[in-house]
């Protein structure tokens, strides 16, 4: 059973560690798993609704190739998911936390969802003219 | 009023994606107050230095390109700024080469008293950069007090200019 976990993880983190053209992937799976994850989570500020893993950009390259310098140096994933927070702010990250500031981006597709059903209904309770 | 709501229910819409969009260029809350370690290339493409402002001096980082169009439209506020004694201004070229970056300040002119090379980009991501121009203003004391994203335009350089005065009055 543990070796057949230990071959999924394997086969997850192969899938997972590819790196863009040009690009070298860290020499430790286990780091460049990491980089991929964040590469995953936080998004290019340069494009619209791209994360880090997928956009081409320059300024992309230069965060992935940041985010393996430090996983190398020794920072780990929460260190440096803070690190980028710190300078870029919640909008940095593809799933921004649920606090006051970001209620609305939470509940607004919900409430519109209600609002829309809302008035379905209402129109449907109209008596036909 | 019934017709109306459609179109009220329109423009709340808009007003809110109006604000999301908005982003305020010329800031006096940096990404970062504290200035980062910076690792840079001299224009002439030595050996990386870790570079630091003058102690004591009002300090303006330019962050610029040579292929960036919306760089060489603020040039000119640029070399306006530079004639103030009191500023040391200081270029720092993102994604740039020695070669294109003396074309380019032969061009256009050269207003820094410094030039510096990100050649990793890493300097500009410790300062929470989002692209070229940006502009960074940075206190006798070493804080950056104050943050421009995009082209400087003169109604922000002239207000640069007296902040520049503030800070470098005794």
């Amino acid at each position: 059973m543990k070796r057949a976990l230990a071959a999924w993880m394997m086969i997850g983190w192969a899938c997972m560690a590819q790196a863009m053209p040009g690009e070298t992937p860290l020499p430790d799976g286990a780091q460049e798993a990491q980089a991929q994850t964040l590469f995953h989570d936080l998004k290019c500020v340069v494009c619209e609704g791209q994360s880090l893993a997928e956009s081409h950009a320059d300024f992309a390259a230069a965060m992935r190739a940041d985010i393996r310098a430090r996983l190398q140096a020794g920072d780990d994933a929460p260190t440096i998911r803070d690190y980028y927070r710190a300078r870029y702010g919640d909008a940095i990250l593809l799933t921004p936390p649920l606090k006051p500031s970001t209620a609305a981006l939470w509940f607004a597709p919900l409430l519109l969802v209600i609002a829309g059903g809302a008035l379905i209904w209402r129109k449907r309770k109209e008596p036909h003219a | 009023m019934k017709t109306l709501q459609p179109f009220l229910f329109f423009c709340l819409l808009a007003a809110m994606l109006a604000l999301s969009l908005y982003k305020r260029p010329f800031s006096e809350s940096p990404p970062v107050t504290t200035l980062p370690p910076l690792a840079l290339q001299p224009r002439d493409g030595s050996e990386t230095v870790h570079w630091q402002p003058s102690p004591g001096r009002v300090t303006l980082v330019n962050f610029f390109a040579s292929w960036c169009r919306p760089c060489a439209m603020e040039h000119p506020q640029l070399l306006k700024l530079a004639k103030d004694q009191t500023l040391d201004l200081v270029g720092i070229a993102w994604n740039d080469t020695p070669q294109a970056l003396e074309n380019y300040l032969r061009e256009h002119g050269d207003p820094y008293d410094t030039v510096l090379i990100d050649t990793s980009g890493r300097s500009a991501i410790a300062l929470g950069l989002r692209g070229v121009p940006e502009t960074f203003l940075i206190a006798p004391n070493g804080r950056v007090v104050l943050h421009v994203a995009g082209a400087i335009t003169p109604s922000q350089r002239a207000r640069l200019a007296q902040r520049i005065r503030e800070l470098a009055a005794p």
